[in-house]
């Protein structure tokens, strides 16, 4: 189960550096608990460790990167990566986003709209995988395909304020 | 009739792989319109009107309201009659027959010895529930969006599919078309000819734009290179279609593949050209002249293109899809489209119906895991059944 959560957390990583951006490497701030609740659709939220991760990594996109895990007990259900852009990012560029969304997953993401926002929903291994935009953010939502209630959790976190 | 199917058959088996012309695009900023209205009302709730008919099938309808791409309703019908209903919102979907006679065409075969049937009510099966014209609710049975069996599935096998997928089916034909024409009544180049345009013409002060899609030109005969999707007369080379734009969403859709009208007369004159190119008799292929000239213009169209799919199913091609369909669509970004589920239902799995609900792989049938979420290749195996 740890490896999901790992797994996870690179995906965001590739996609921050793919962009072809030769700047020099700036400081990738954790996030913290406070950026999500503790509890979404009954699934408890907890903190993952990603300084070890950030630190191997030049980031010229992102300037805070947080990571979750969703759990139902003690089972993994999902995995949840909140991104934020740095300020000279044009986060609003829709090749720059396309690109992000492009690098994520091993299926063609495909564009749907959830309530009035359009999300990207791509396939890992054994995850389903949502992506979504929000102001400076970008968010990935990974479930276990076993998980029942994937569209319910993905529409309860597109309500949160990340 | 038949000799005319038989004949044109055998010409499409004797014609040899031609090059096909490639579309081009003279109207960029056509395209460009009808895709910045797609993409305005694919954002949109709205609710829609889906009408579908084939001369195999006959005529279904799909009503229903779209409140996002996770949650909608829709309705069923064939001729005048409801057949089902149908609701998703989110991972639920609820469904109930209307006329549970209907419920068999529906059943996926696959899942008939492997499904869970039972549902919340003791004794009472999923079947049972849907034949009494009761609601059943899955609360993790609702279709899956990715699958890249939906894309690819026939047109019809799944008519809200059909309906839920119609902008997908429509940036399809913009792609196979020569171009997108916008229709106007003075037009002196227009895409369909007085005598084949069948679709309503807005009025001027109506504001609503109409974009007619042009077809490309028939593959010449005789020719030996080139891609063989482009080397044979295909579905779009019959397509027509109009598209309505108005406040810059699309409020209507209709398509019709045939051949009439003027457009009839010269796949006539290509048929007879391409038999005589296959070696049939000059005699012959007046007997077929004179025997589409007998015929109405429904008749006509259905002889050549019924004739024309023998020849290239006989040759491993996908045969032309003859249909009609129009896509009607209102209260766009309405607030009241709201796809809420059923109250008065009856709980259980719905995998026993075609693309509906979590399947049960045959391996998993006795360990007890015929509830769990649907996997991807569970889902395509599903579509590709239906």
């Amino acid at each position: 189960m740890r490896r999901t959560v790992v797994l996870g957390l690179s995906l965001v990583l590739l996609a921050a550096c793919g962009g072809g951006n030769d700047d020099a490497p700036v400081t990738v701030t954790p996030l913290g608990g406070d950026a999500v609740p503790r509890e979404i659709l009954g699934l408890r939220v907890e903190v993952e460790d990603v300084e070890e991760r950030l630190s191997t990594d030049s980031e010229p996109y992102v300037e805070a990167v947080g990571l979750y895990s969703l759990r139902d007990g003690d089972r993994l259900e999902a995995t949840l990566q909140v991104s934020r852009f740095a300020d000279d990012v044009d986060a609003e560029d829709e090749v720059f986003r396309q690109s992000i969304v492009d690098q994520i997953g091993s299926t063609e993401a495909k564009a749907f709209r959830m309530a009035d926002e359009i999300v990207y929903l791509t396939a890992s291994k054994r995850q389903n995988v949502a992506v979504f935009f929000e102001d400076r953010s970008f968010i990935v939502l990974s479930t276990l395909e076993t998980f029942e209630h994937s569209r319910a959790l993905l529409r309860e976190v597109m309500e949160l304020d990340l | 009739m038949r000799r005319v199917l038989r004949h044109v058959a055998l010409g499409l088996a004797l014609l040899p792989i031609a090059t096909g012309l490639a579309a081009c695009s003279s109207e960029e900023e056509a395209i460009k319109e009808v895709q910045a209205a797609i993409e305005a009302t694919r954002l949109q709730a709205l609710r829609f009107r889906y009408t579908q008919s084939t001369p195999e099938e006959g005529a279904f309808q799909v009503q229903g309201l779209i409140e996002d791409d996770f949650r909608y309703k829709a309705r069923l019908l064939r001729g005048q009659t409801p057949v089902f209903d149908e609701v998703v919102n989110d991972d639920a979907i609820a469904v109930r027959f209307v006329e549970p006679e209907l419920l068999g065409a529906f059943i996926d075969e696959s899942q008939r010895d492997l499904a869970d049937l039972d549902t919340d009510l003791s004794g009472v099966t999923v079947v049972d529930a849907l034949q009494a014209k009761r609601w059943v609710l899955d609360p993790v049975g609702a279709p899956s969006l990715t699958d890249a069996s939906r894309a690819t599935r026939n047109q019809g096998a799944d008519p809200v599919f059909d309906a839920l997928g119609v902008f997908a089916y429509v940036e399809q034909a913009m792609r196979e078309a020569f171009e997108v024409h916008e229709w106007s009544k003075d037009d002196l180049n227009p895409a369909y000819r007085a005598s084949e345009d069948v679709f309503p013409r807005p009025d001027e002060d109506s504001g609503i734009k109409r974009y007619d899609l042009r077809r490309p030109f028939l593959p010449p005969i005789g020719a030996t290179s080139g891609a063989a999707s482009d080397a044979l007369p295909a579905t779009k080379h019959f397509r027509k279609m109009a598209i309505y734009v108005k406040d810059g969403v699309i409020i209507r859709v209709m398509e019709r593949v045939e051949v009439t009208g003027r457009a009839g007369d010269d796949f006539v004159g290509y048929l007879k050209d391409l038999l005589e190119e296959a070696g049939v008799p000059d005699d012959t292929i007046d007997e077929i002249d004179d025997e589409l000239e007998g015929m109405s213009e429904v008749e006509r169209s259905n002889a050549l293109l019924g004739g024309l799919n023998v020849g290239l199913e006989a040759t491993g091609n996908t045969p032309v899809a003859i249909r009609t369909m129009t896509l009607e669509l209102l209260d766009i970004g309405a607030e009241n489209v709201e796809a809420e589920l059923p109250t008065d239902v009856i709980e259980g799995s719905l995998a026993i119906l075609q693309n509906r609900g979590a399947k049960t792989e045959a391996s998993n049938a006795s360990g007890g895991t015929g509830t769990g979420s649907t996997s991807q290749t569970e889902r395509a195996t599903s579509d590709e059944d239906s």
